[in-house]
């Protein structure tokens, strides 16, 4: 009895060395690259660096500067929250639409099922480049094409205001649907059968069913795409510094462009690191908000 | 009565299969026009759609990028960098995940939190921090033992690599798949002697099969699309990859008659992916749906 409870002991004693020892190169490697750098991203973010001399501490200056006097930064979140708000929302509604599509037995379902998905897979600076093409503003351009079949003069897409931000949000709807597709076809799948057919029996029809059925059942996903689309749009960067490099007068300039030229440009280390320790803030409270969205509909 | 509504429900196919065409014709025509424009000569890219197929073929722009514009070496820098890095990361991340899954040690909860809580900060918030981390690293590349007098592991392969190697969320893909696996094995393969690295590598690593591949295609789709980390902390042309060679190749570009060079190079930057997807299309839609939607 004792000798056997000695074994266990030594049993999970050795589990625990063994459990240090796999873990050790990983938690190395993790701690100089993944947490470390968390910690000194808020220290430098209140302080004057630029590589060359040692970090000056100054307090909350950078912080202060960004919000009263950087009125480029205050332009760039303006201009990702609407590229967020109107990237979002078309995303999942077509992402949805395109599974519901895609979902009946129909031939040729897996070619039609892989172009959609094609644009997500393409490296976006590819995609960037090839959307500048057709984005041109002389007659060849593809989408100034389609206008002239209506009979629309050309637009410069990306050279003006009006229509540069929403240019870039379109090409990333494109580049972004079939993702949100394939997981709501997972979502749809995952519905039983049974459900319809007893909705069928009692009479509802097949709008009825979408919204009392279908729709309640796939908010998981929903909230899933939601947040993960959410997180991938607040970093949109290489769209607006490859076709329009921010402009025109600054209307596709976002945060993380503006991060990057505050500190890889201008090498303002610390300003920099303000900068994207109020886009990781950003980031972490609208995932936290979204997690207890989905902790209170499980509870 | 019966004709007519025969009738209506073939229309109703037809105007269905037609949508659905479109829908999926308008996703590709960005990959049939940049391969179109990819195969004219300069004087021809400024056609219309008229022209999409092109009338003379050349191979010329081709030529032009993966020699003229020195992608082959982006390319071969890519390739080194995403599988490289990969290889490590599945590796690495299977070893954790089965370690949080299956061993208890004490403080096996906390340190599982800490990477779930260090998940939700995005890459872009460690881009300054660890710049400065390879720039200073130790003894490498002229510095010394505090990291200072030379330039770290800046414009190296190692210096690519090393802040992708271990990632929280391949840690905790392959956990939550490692938990779903029966004890019962893991506590037979002892009674017959294994030592725990065997059991691991042996016994549950080809169990989990659908995760790694999962993880694989995640991973490598990732870097392959990386430009921010490349762009600061590569700096010879050597060194650059693919991401890094089109920006700047597109930079030097501004004129029209260029478009087909710069398509070519976009091509060449694509293609992989595209065939990487078609040939492992099944592991991506399950890979896609693996990564959140279970537990």
């Amino acid at each position: 009895m004792f000798k056997k409870g000695r074994s266990r002991t030594s049993l999970s004693k050795r589990e625990s060395i063994n459990a240090y020892i796999f873990l050790s190169p990983i938690l190395v490697l993790y701690t100089v690259f993944g947490l470390l750098p968390i910690g000194m991203l808020f220290y430098l973010s209140f302080t004057e660096y630029s590589v060359l001399t040692p970090p000056q501490w100054i307090g909350l200056e950078n912080y202060k500067y960004l919000f009263l006097k950087d009125t480029v930064f205050i332009k760039s979140i303006i201009n990702t929250s609407c590229f967020v708000v109107g990237t979002i929302f078309p995303t999942l509604f077509l992402g949805l639409l395109f599974a519901i599509l895609v979902n009946r037995s129909l031939r040729g379902k897996g070619i039609i099922r892989s172009c959609i998905y094609l644009p997500y897979v393409t490296p976006v600076i590819a995609a960037a480049l090839v959307w500048q093409f057709l984005y041109e503003p002389f007659e060849g351009g593809f989408m100034n094409y389609l206008l002239s079949w209506l009979g629309i003069k050309p637009i410069n897409w990306l050279g003006t205001i009006r229509w540069a931000l929403p240019s870039i949000m379109f090409m990333s709807i494109w580049r972004n649907v079939g993702f949100s597709m394939v997981l709501f076809l997972a979502g749809l799948q995952g519905i039983p059968e049974r459900y319809y057919e007893a909705a069928k029996i009692d009479g509802a029809n097949s709008v009825q069913q979408f919204w009392h059925i279908t729709l309640p059942l796939l908010k998981p996903v929903i909230l899933f795409i939601l947040v993960l689309v959410t997180i991938g749009a607040f970093q949109v960067f290489q769209e607006s510094y490859i076709m329009t490099e921010g402009g025109p007068a600054l209307s596709t300039m976002t945060i993380v462009y503006w991060f990057y030229i505050v500190s890889f440009r201008s090498l303002s280390f610390g300003k920099g690191s303000a900068i994207s320790f109020i886009l990781a803030m950003m980031i972490f409270i609208l995932s936290i908000f979204y997690l207890k969205v989905l902790k209170f509909r499980e509870g | 009565m019966n004709f007519n509504k025969k009738l209506y429900s073939k229309v109703l196919e037809v105007c269905f299969y037609v949508s659905v065409g479109v829908v999926a014709f308008f996703m590709i025509i960005p990959f049939l026009w940049m391969i179109s424009v990819s195969l004219k000569s300069s004087g021809h890219v400024t056609q219309t759609l008229s022209a999409l197929i092109p009338r003379n073929i050349t191979f010329k722009p081709y030529v032009d990028a993966w020699v003229g514009a020195h992608f082959s070496r982006y390319f071969l820098n890519t390739v080194i960098f995403t599988l490289g890095s990969t290889v490590f990361t599945l590796f690495f991340c299977a070893l954790g995940g089965y370690t949080f899954a299956r061993l208890r040690f004490p403080g096996r909860n906390a340190l599982f939190l800490l990477i779930l809580f260090s998940m939700m900060i995005p890459d872009s918030a460690r881009l300054i921090p660890q710049f400065l981390i390879i720039k200073f690293f130790p003894l490498a590349g002229g510095n010394n033992l505090l990291g200072q007098g030379g330039i770290g592991l800046i414009d190296t392969y190692a210096g690519l690599m090393l802040p992708f190697v271990v990632t929280g969320f391949g840690i905790f893909l392959c956990r939550q798949f490692f938990v779903r696996l029966p004890e019962e094995l893991r506590a037979a393969a002892r009674i017959d002697g294994c030592s725990e690295f065997r059991i691991f590598y042996q016994i549950m690593l080809p169990l989990a099969k659908p995760a790694i591949i999962a993880l694989a295609i995640f991973t490598f789709t990732f870097r392959w699309n990386k430009l921010l980390w490349p762009l600061v902390v590569t700096q010879s042309k050597g060194m650059r990859v693919l991401a890094v060679g089109l920006a700047i190749f597109q930079g030097e570009q501004r004129t029209l008659e260029q478009w087909n060079v710069m398509m070519a190079a976009a091509t060449i930057v694509v293609l992989p992916m595209v065939l990487v997807f078609l040939l492992l299309q099944k592991h991506f839609t399950k890979g896609t749906s693996l990564s959140g939607l279970k537990e």
